[in-house]
């Protein structure tokens, strides 16, 4: 993990497991890979933090999980969204943008 | 709604148990998997992608630390995987666990088992409702007939007042006699202990005025032994005291008073006629106060009824009733005495507590210290901090609880043999019982101390001291601010070992000393016999010659070698005892008169108790009615009426002559142990049978035999029968009986304390074993260093010896110091031993610095034998 990928602004990392399960449910390789590869590589997700995240929000109920064959025939923990966690995904839309777009104001001038 | 969504995954999570784990596993197996194979298809080797995937991934520890922790299922997951561990480490360490909970199960055992039964004989609640309003009036005196009478009519504050006093006596049963111990009271009784019947009735108004007929109260154990729990038996007759008497009632189980040893009450007899009414005092007097009647109201009630008293008797100085009045409560009254025994006792059951949470304290706080090593490295790998704190707390938690539950089962067994080993009378074995309350007691200081011990190196713990460890591992870290704990904990649990043994010493060699006691008599090869000679059956002249007759034939009866009487038995029976006139000390006339007891006997007696003539004669044939009125006195008598004179030829008057029948002095007889085994004699004075003023209504026949003195019991018997078939033979006891029961007392305070003193040494032994032996181990490599580079075994043995016994004389010093201003404390319960005796505490520092040796040089000698090379290389 070299110096030029930054680490994930504390508290989106949640934020954006949620906006990858909005496209489809996904196991927990699959969602940081995606979240890369939907950054551009721009953003590595601490595989660390991944599964402490996936359990975090199961409890506060936005996603929830079930074992499921994938293509190749192996069994993996898949994590989709509940109707809660859509709720939750434009609550913290909104609210992201609305600080991106100050921080950016701000960072321009 | 979240909230409940959140519980049902803590409960689905910890329902899932071992699968939430499985599941977390195979979820990190297949993530790592998918990482290698993506290196993989990016050219990389297998092996180089599979360490870069797990390298990506970070601590897996960690990880599924942070997994759970956000599932939230924190400390009850952790309980298990916990207690899991804590049951491996003690399998890895057996000694270490065995010890800790022996230590602490020998505590909880012996405290649960010794307090229950103080608690059956001494702090139970008294069988009758509203305890604390039943009080006994001034319990110093014996209370006349008139007086009770007298007293009832002025007390307003006291819904009833009663009198009772004992009055054992032989009951014929179809089987054959037996002493029923029994309380006579009068009728208000039951009203003021306010405990209804099982069957039947309690006394009537008037039943103990005269008149009345005889009629008498079962307690439920008779009932149940001698009638047979038959519901029949109301209204059935039965021979008590000579006397037909109706049974009217059987009281509920566990009812009992004054004491368990009373098994049934009858009416006193209460008659303004006789000579009893206003005679000599023998009633307690009981009341039961009125709800809501305040302090002052009751002390008002009591000093107007003194005031009264003393305007209608007329006191001596002595006993003046109308001063010194005050009430006590029943259980003041009835286990007063016996209160600084019970003290004693809970003071040494406290300490032994103490001592094996020490000990239990010790050994967790040395096994702790061991552990540093492995913490630092787990704490490296990343286990959390508070995580690993709570292990060690688990540890100690388990140990606590592994060591109640073994505690538990060593305190059944523990008091099934205190209540065997007790000489309790048949009463007491039936209100007592286990005391689980005491366990839980006993049980949450356990805890506490898991929850004490573990604090210190929790402490540690989260000051973060540990990480420094790291490359130190074991050697230091912990071990200076745990090392001080420790001395601390050894110094402090020889102090207490000291405190027990010293005490026990104190008082075994009290019991000692009154074993050697002189006894003034020979108990070998005598027996007594009881008889019982009913008033209302036999004559007063028929009963006289009986008893004459009877100690002149029991004389000529095979296997016997000497036989006499006397109305009172030494060292187990008291009363008949009364002021003392003697003629040539006017000094000591009425009321300044001291007090003697007064025993009749026959020809005879003296020679078969083994009793000394010192001076003069003792009494023959001749000193019969009609004669010249003879006595004999004890040595301390004469020496102390007659200081520097010959007793010989003085005159006396006994409490129970007529006012002017004075006799003579012929004899004076060696000392002999009258009614207690300690203190000093009071004075007694002799009368022969033939002289006696009345008969009485009961002897002790004494016979003295060749061998097995119960042998002799069985032609006695007959010889009774045959002189007179209406007389009872009431008890049989050979003497040796009566004296050990006399000593069962203190025997029994002996057994407690001897109990004690071992398990205080057992427990400060292995305590100090442990800690020694600890510290040796983690200072094995600087042994080991030390020893390559030439200090020999014996260096090492005396430094490690020398080390451990530090702290060992310490305690020994303290414990010293504070049993001697303790000491105090157990004086009344020493005879003839200073509470600061030498031997006493110089034995228990002794012993107690010998097994500080034993325990120091155990572990010294596996120091000594360390080989430098091993000890480098494990480093």
């Amino acid at each position: 993990m070299g110096k030029d990928r930054p680490d994930l602004i504390k508290g989106t990392l949640d934020m954006l497991i949620l906006k990858t399960l909005s496209l489809e449910p996904m196991h927990g390789w699959g969602i940081s890979e995606r979240i890369q590869q939907m950054s551009g590589d721009a953003l590595r997700v601490q595989q660390g933090s991944l599964y402490a995240s996936l359990h975090r929000l199961t409890r506060e109920g936005w996603i929830k999980s079930s074992w499921r064959t994938t293509e190749h025939t192996r069994r993996a923990r898949y994590y989709a969204l509940t109707r809660a966690g859509r709720k939750q995904l434009g609550l913290e839309t909104e609210h992201w943008l609305r600080l991106s777009k100050g921080v950016a104001r701000v960072m321009a001038t | 709604m979240r909230w409940l969504t959140d519980f049902i995954f803590r409960v689905r999570a910890l329902l899932g148990g071992r699968s939430f784990e499985r599941d977390l596993e195979s979820e990190f197996a297949f993530h790592l998997e998918m990482e290698t194979q993506k290196l993989m298809e990016q050219g990389m080797p297998h092996e180089r992608a599979r360490q870069e995937a797990r390298r990506r991934f970070g601590s897996d520890v960690r990880e599924r630390e942070r997994a759970r922790e956000a599932w939230g299922l924190g400390w009850i997951r952790d309980l298990q995987a916990d207690t899991r561990q804590a049951l491996r480490q003690f399998r890895k360490h057996p000694g270490f666990a065995f010890i800790s909970v022996l230590t602490l199960a020998l505590g909880i055992g012996a405290t649960v088992a010794l307090f229950s039964v103080v608690q059956g004989i001494m702090l139970r609640p008294l069988p009758f409702p509203d305890e604390d309003r039943v009080v006994v009036f001034w319990s110093q005196f014996d209370w006349r007939g008139v007086e009770f009478d007298f007293a009832k009519e002025r007390v307003n504050a006291y819904q009833d007042l009663a009198a009772y006093t004992d009055l054992t006596a032989p009951l014929r049963t179809e089987s054959g006699s037996i002493l029923l111990i029994n309380a006579g009271a009068s009728a208000e009784l039951f009203d003021v202990l306010s405990v209804p019947p099982l069957l039947g009735r309690t006394f009537a108004p008037g039943e103990d005025r005269p008149g009345a007929e005889p009629v008498i109260v079962l307690s439920h154990g008779l009932w149940q032994q001698e009638f047979g729990g038959d519901l029949g038996v109301l209204g059935q007759r039965v021979v008590m005291d000579g006397v037909s008497t109706t049974v009217i009632g059987v009281m509920p189980p566990g009812f009992f008073f004054p004491t368990p040893e009373y098994r049934a009450w009858r009416p006193l007899m209460l008659d303004p006629a006789t000579q009893d009414y206003r005679g000599n005092g023998y009633l307690a007097l009981v009341g039961r106060v009125r709800p809501a009647v305040t302090t002052g109201a009751l002390e008002a009630d009591v000093q107007s009824l003194a005031t009264a008293l003393g305007e209608r008797f007329t006191y001596p100085e002595a006993w003046d009733k109308s001063q010194g009045a005050h009430v006590i409560s029943i259980r003041e009254y009835l286990l007063g005495d016996v209160r600084p025994a019970i003290l004693l006792l809970l003071g040494a059951v406290t300490l032994l507590l103490l001592m094996s949470c020490a000990n239990a304290a010790a050994l967790t706080l040395a096994r702790t210290t061991d552990r540093t090593g492995e913490m630092s490295v787990r704490v490296a790998l990343g286990a959390g901090r508070g995580r690993i704190a709570r292990q060690v707390l688990t540890e100690s938690l388990v140990l606590a609880i592994v060591a109640a539950v073994v505690g538990a089962v060593l305190a059944v067994v523990l008091f099934d043999l205190l209540v065997a080993s007790l000489p309790l009378e048949g009463g007491y074995a039936a209100v007592l019982s286990l005391s689980w309350t005491v366990f839980a007691a006993a049980f949450g200081l356990a805890l506490v101390v898991g929850i004490a011990v573990a604090a210190v190196p929790v402490r540690e713990l989260l000051r973060g001291k540990l990480e420094n460890v790291k490359s130190e591992r074991s050697e230091t870290g912990l071990a200076r601010g745990t090392g001080r704990a420790h001395a601390t904990l050894v110094a402090a649990e020889v102090l207490l070992a000291v405190l027990l043994v010293a005490g026990a010493a104190l008082l075994i060699r009290s019991v000692a000393n009154l074993r050697a006691l002189e006894l003034g008599l020979e108990p070998e090869g005598v027996v007594a016999i009881t008889l019982f000679a009913a008033e209302e059956e036999m004559s007063e002249v028929e009963r006289e010659s009986f008893f004459w007759e009877v100690a002149q034939r029991a004389s000529q009866l095979p296997g016997v070698r000497a036989a006499g009487t006397i109305n009172r038995l030494p060292i187990r029976d008291g009363g008949w005892q009364g002021s003392v006139g003697i003629e040539s000390r006017p000094d000591l006339a009425f009321p300044q008169a001291p007090n003697s007891y007064y025993r009749m006997i026959a020809p005879g007696y003296f020679q078969a108790m083994g009793i000394e003539l010192r001076m003069g004669r003792v009494f023959d044939e001749r000193d019969r009615e009609g004669a010249l009125p003879v006595a004999i006195v004890s040595e301390s008598f004469a020496r102390r009426m007659w200081p520097g004179q010959d007793p010989i030829g003085q005159r006396i008057n006994g409490a129970f002559d007529d006012d002017d029948g004075w006799r003579t002095v012929v004899g004076v007889v060696e000392e002999t142990r009258l009614v207690s085994m300690t203190g000093e004699n009071p004075l007694v004075m002799y009368v022969p049978q033939g002289q006696a003023p009345f008969p009485g209504v009961s002897q002790v026949l004494v016979l003295e035999g060749d061998a097995n003195p119960t042998s002799l019991v069985p032609t006695a018997r007959r010889l009774v029968r045959e002189l007179n078939e209406r007389a009872v033979v009431a008890q049989v006891q050979t003497m040796d009986e009566v004296v050990t029961t006399a000593m069962a007392e203190p025997l029994r305070l002996r057994f407690f304390l001897m109990l004690f003193a071992g398990l205080g040494l057992v427990l400060g032994t292995v305590g100090v074993y442990g800690v020694v032996s600890y510290a040796v181990t983690r200072r094995q490599a600087e042994y080991g260093i030390r020893m390559a580079l030439g200090a020999t075994a014996g260096h090492v043995l005396r430094e490690v010896v020398r080390r451990g016994m530090v702290p060992v004389t310490m305690g020994v010093t303290g414990g010293v110091v504070i049993t001697v201003i303790l000491s105090r404390a157990v004086g009344g319960f020493l005879y003839e031993v200073a509470p600061t005796d030498p031997v006493s505490l110089g034995l228990a520092a002794v012993v107690l610095l010998l097994s500080g040796v034993v325990a120091a040089v155990l572990p010294a000698w596996r120091a000594g034998r360390v080989s430098p090379v091993d000890v480098l290389r494990s480093e």
